[in-house]
């Protein structure tokens, strides 16, 4: 039950991390999953591809991310994502929501007398 | 419910050259294909992303001591089932063929409307037009509607689930670096050539008209005008599949008709997405941006770009002259 919570407020996270995985460099699909197992370490199980995809997508419709093909090396085209302004104006905010929140379970919760 | 196979004219059959020899990965790109909307080069962006990670997955496994065949199957497994990426896909491509159903639809019946008001007595016959604006609104509402129904489905469908994106260019290696080249497909000069005859008959037809000639004489001085513009506009406007961009480390230019323009690199600060409505009546078939770029006394220049999917690397164009702007406009905020 625990388990299924954290992944609930994972996956509401998560358009944060990818955008902020996309703020280093532009990426493709299995390298931006890549990355972000690297970053979450034990909790990587949360960035599904059927997670991923459709949330790289929905980005694409909002302009927070733009999308381009270029030569693979598999024979087909690499597809790419790359953050756009609004995006890094979005990321931005979001952090700074996130940053509130944490600061609230710090002086709540977790504050020890 | 199968009504998504009706979108897959002319092909239904799975695109065999992106077979990958792996059983496991076949089978699911296979099955996922079934699922998706489109002609094969729609489903095809789909398909190509999912190969990718499919082969980039079962890789990754391979290096972790697994056989090629657990290592497709596990590929597999990870990426989930194949109807959650096609709902998507179908998803995605439905909101594009409403948005684009109503753009086309409501502006080609506006269009239409316009010039059914201005010429009223050879839209509706003597008689009727002598009845005044307000008895002739039913039909008028009804010309609309057809005009709207029937041009928006056939454009938004066409736009949604039959355009095929041409395929990305590898970049030309030159003595001063990496050149990105922008150009159009051949299919797209022939289309070209096909508006230029089309087009440019019907706008010369017009401008007959308005000096009393040929069957356009009855249709009158101002439908004339605008039939003549819309049609000098499409038939001139095929003419962007002649046009070539390039950009290197550092310059971007333009060689088109009208000539040749090179931009330094650095000085580009934006590139602005024009309006729908700009786009549909601009000289020039895709869409239109304006790149802003600052000369080196701090003046700001606008240089129009139309870009369309039929050309080679037009996405990636895009992407990095947005990219190269954000550079520009952080550089300048940290400053």
């Amino acid at each position: 039950m625990a388990r299924n919570e954290s992944e609930q407020i994972y996956k509401g996270l998560l358009d944060t991390l990818v955008l902020n995985v996309l703020l280093v460099a532009p990426n493709y699909g299995f390298g931006i999953k890549e990355s972000l197992r690297e970053q979450l370490g034990d909790d990587a199980e949360v960035v599904k591809e059927a997670t991923l995809y459709p949330l790289l997508h929905r980005l694409e419709r909002k302009e927070l991310v733009l999308s381009y093909r270029q030569p693979g090396d598999r024979g087909t085209p690499r597809k790419y994502y790359n953050i756009t302004r609004s995006g890094h104006l979005y990321l931005k905010q979001q952090i700074e929501a996130w940053r509130q929140v944490s600061a609230l379970l710090d002086r709540t919760i977790f504050k020890k007398d | 419910m199968n009504f998504h196979r009706l979108t897959r004219f002319p092909k239904h059959a799975y695109p065999t050259d992106l077979d990958t020899g792996n059983a496991a990965i076949d089978q699911y790109l296979r099955n996922l294909d079934t699922r998706l909307v489109g002609s094969t080069g729609v489903r095809k962006i789909t398909l190509e992303e999912t190969r990718d990670h499919l082969l980039e997955s079962s890789e990754l496994y391979l290096q972790q001591g697994e056989s090629p065949e657990a290592a497709g199957q596990q590929a597999v497994a990870s990426f989930g089932d194949a109807e959650v990426h096609a709902q998507e896909q179908r998803q995605g491509r439905y909101k594009v063929f409403g948005t684009m159903f109503l753009r086309f639809g409501l502006t080609f019946a506006t269009l239409m409307l316009l010039m059914s008001l201005l010429s009223m007595p050879s839209f509706l016959g003597e008689e009727k037009a002598a009845r005044g604006l307000i008895e002739n609104v039913p039909t008028l509402a009804k010309t609309y509607l057809f005009n709207a129904i029937f041009f928006g489905f056939f454009m938004s469908y066409w736009y949604t689930f039959a355009f095929t994106q041409a395929k990305p260019a590898p970049v030309k290696p030159t003595d001063d670096g990496e050149v990105l080249e922008v150009y159009s497909q051949k299919s797209s000069k022939f289309a070209a050539v096909f508006l230029l005859i089309a087009m440019g008959f019907i706008s010369l037809s017009c401008l007959a008209g308005l000096f009393g000639w040929g069957y356009m004489a009855p249709s009158g001085v101002a439908l004339n005008i605008i039939l003549f513009l819309l049609g000098a506009q499409m038939a001139i406007g095929g003419f962007i599949a002649w046009d070539r961009y390039e950009l290197s480390q550092e310059a971007f230019t333009i060689r088109s008709f009208t000539g040749n323009h090179t931009v330094p690199r650095a000085s580009i600060v934006d590139l602005q997405e024009k309006s729908f409505l700009k786009s549909f009546l601009g000289l020039g078939i895709g869409k239109h941006y304006a790149l802003i770029w600052q000369d080196e006394a701090g003046q700001r220049h606008a240089i129009n770009l139309v870009l369309n999917g039929e050309m080679h690397n037009s996405d990636s164009l895009i992407a990095t002259l947005k990219a190269t702007a954000d550079d520009s406009a952080t550089v300048a905020s940290d400053n």
